[in-house]
């Protein structure tokens, strides 16, 4: 499941760069997951897609996938064999998102869950606020006489963000993005009116228009068609005023995909795994926090 | 840790919390520390309590344990900012930062709000000389440092380009130090126009690339600087920095540019003792 090298046959929790590989014979993932993973490795690629609860027999164990609200077709895998059941989070969150269906808990005999932003410093706040927030900064801009430029991730974040907004100028996406965003659309997902970046020219000066463009995109050469602009980051990460002051952006925006520190201990009540495997991100601090109430967890 | 921040968070731990948590954090507070530690942090200067109290208060407060503070604060770095994040769980009514923000600045509005007599009478004499401390302001006055600046009109002198973020557009110059070490003494972070980044990549690549074809090593650049203040910087190695500059022009010998403890003997020599109050250039 999500191998970092190439393999006969890959289970892919969703289509984030760091679990979707290219390379792999065959992939396997839920199906509205199957168009993003086209966008991401190929169209060419040997894919499969399951629907969230439907059962697939490989060899000795079946699985399924379910919702684990982290981006579209984002999944849970569980999986079972002699009565004994695993499920893999692969990424998730607890908030609500109106671009995929929430996290599903599941009892299970062991859970695999991530752990990006396991402290007690990481607990969000509502998500719709921090979007209508976005929404204000782009208004405030626009009195200002100012483009809004919204550094976000082109999967997930920066569909999240333009499904909360109201549209009062232009929105254009950076080109990865605006081919994702269809892809969302063509799942059903509703957006406000949007335009792809290539399309961007003088006559969006006015009214000021709003750019969704990947981190670190060096939108200096811009400045031509836009004028000025003001800049907004959003990520989980700017939680904290250390990461925001290393930030040269004038707002930054606390947004995240993962489940925050409430999140991830409410999931692990809800799951009530007997053992409890943890990867990726804060991984030795909340180990030391569940061994301490008394679970059976380990990092892999 | 800045004072007004720290009564701002105390202040709404204490008036936004349910009263039953209130009287808990405050019992547990009088129960953790000493009465001589109380007035430290009730009745004079809230700054200086320190670091080690605050912890002990707000694992109290928190439930949280020793170790699980001490990552969040490596984490964070800043202890007000721990406090805030840990503790104040989120109330029906306002968040820790719409609280913080609708809090006027001057400590004395705060206190003209409420009914002081009303609050007078209930609460305890710590907090009465906490509050004491508020209206009268003492807490709150800043000393404010004199900078110490020395500004001579349009002086120019090379300088090597050391750090240059494209993306952020952030320049940070230097001179070399006596180990022929460059240390930065200047840094420029906006008011870069387009055109002269266009020079500057034109210029790099005149030097480097069409000149020698492609390159292994780069070499600092070499730029003439205008500029017309020193001021005397703890967070520069060299111990000055030069400030309202701009670039003149981009390239120079080398030999032209001069080493730090120059510069330092150029200033005392024409600020006539750098070193102590502003002084200005009678020229």
């Amino acid at each position: 499941m999500d191998p970092v090298l190439p393999v006969p046959f890959a289970v892919v929790t969703h289509a984030h760069s760091d679990h979707a590989r290219a390379g792999s014979t065959h992939y396997l993932a839920h199906k509205d997951c199957v168009p993003l993973l086209k966008i991401r490795l190929g169209k060419g690629i040997s894919i499969q897609g399951l629907n969230y609860g439907e059962w697939l027999r490989v060899g000795e164990v079946k699985l399924r996938f379910l919702p684990a609200g982290h981006i579209l077709g984002s999944s849970q895998v569980q999986i079972e064999a002699n009565g004994y059941s695993w499920v893999l989070s692969g990424d998730y969150k607890r908030d609500s998102d109106p671009t995929c269906p929430a996290f599903e808990p599941i009892r299970c005999h062991v859970f695999i869950s991530e752990s990006t932003f396991a402290m007690p410093i990481y607990q969000w706040e509502d998500s719709s606020a921090v979007v209508e927030d976005i929404g204000n900064f782009w208004k405030e801009n626009q009195e200002n006489d100012y483009a809004t430029i919204i550094e976000c991730y082109s999967l997930g974040k920066c569909q999240r963000i333009l499904a909360g907004l109201n549209s009062i100028g232009s929105i254009f996406l950076h080109p990865s993005a605006y081919l994702l965003t269809k892809a969302y659309e063509s799942q059903g997902i509703l957006f406000p009116p949007y335009q792809n970046l290539k399309e961007l020219s003088t006559s969006a000066r006015n009214p000021k228009p709003l750019l969704m463009l990947p981190p670190n995109f060096d939108f200096i050469s811009l400045e031509k068609e836009i004028g000025k602009s003001r800049s907004g980051f959003a990520s989980g990460w700017m939680q904290i005023k250390k990461r925001r002051t290393q930030s040269k952006n004038a707002r930054n925006f606390s947004l995240s995909d993962h489940a925050d520190w409430t999140g991830l201990n409410r999931t692990i009540q809800e799951v009530s795994p007997e053992r409890i495997l943890i990867q990726h991100g804060f991984t030795e601090y909340w180990l030391r926090h569940l061994k301490e109430l008394g679970k059976d967890a380990e990092v892999i | 840790m800045n004072a007004h921040t720290f009564a701002k968070v105390y202040l709404y731990f204490l008036e936004e919390r349910e009263e039953q948590i209130k009287l808990q954090f405050e019992n547990k507070v009088k129960a953790i520390l000493p009465e001589r530690l109380l007035e430290k942090i009730y009745g004079k200067r809230p700054r200086s309590a320190s670091k080690k109290i605050w912890k002990e208060v707000f694992l109290e407060s928190s439930s949280l344990l020793d170790w699980e503070w001490d990552a969040c604060y490596k984490s964070t770095e800043d202890i007000i900012e721990t406090i805030a994040l840990l503790c104040p769980q989120k109330v029906p009514s306002l968040s820790l930062q719409e609280f913080c923000e609708g809090l006027p600045d001057s400590p004395r509005d705060r206190v003209q709000v409420v009914n002081v007599l009303e609050y007078w009478s209930q609460i305890s004499i710590p907090m009465r000389l906490f509050h004491a401390n508020l209206i009268f302001g003492k807490t709150f006055a800043k000393k404010t440092k004199e900078k110490e600046i020395l500004e001579i009109p349009n002086k120019t002198g090379f300088f090597y380009l050391i750090y240059y973020n494209k993306r952020e557009r952030t320049f940070t110059w230097g001179a070399k130090d006596k180990k022929g070490e460059l240390v930065p003494i200047g840094h420029l972070s906006s008011g870069l126009t387009k055109g002269f980044l266009e020079e500057l990549q034109k210029h790099v690549r005149d030097c480097t690339v069409k000149k020698f074809g492609p390159i292994l090593s780069t070499k600092p650049l070499l730029c003439k600087l205008k500029w017309s203040k020193f001021e005397k910087s703890r967070r520069t190695k060299a111990g000055f920095r030069i400030t309202d500059f701009e670039v003149e022009s981009l390239g120079g010998d080398p030999e032209d540019s001069l080493s730090i403890a120059e510069w330092v003997d150029i200033i005392s020599l024409e600020g006539r003792g750098f070193h102590g109050r502003t002084k200005q250039n009678s020229d």
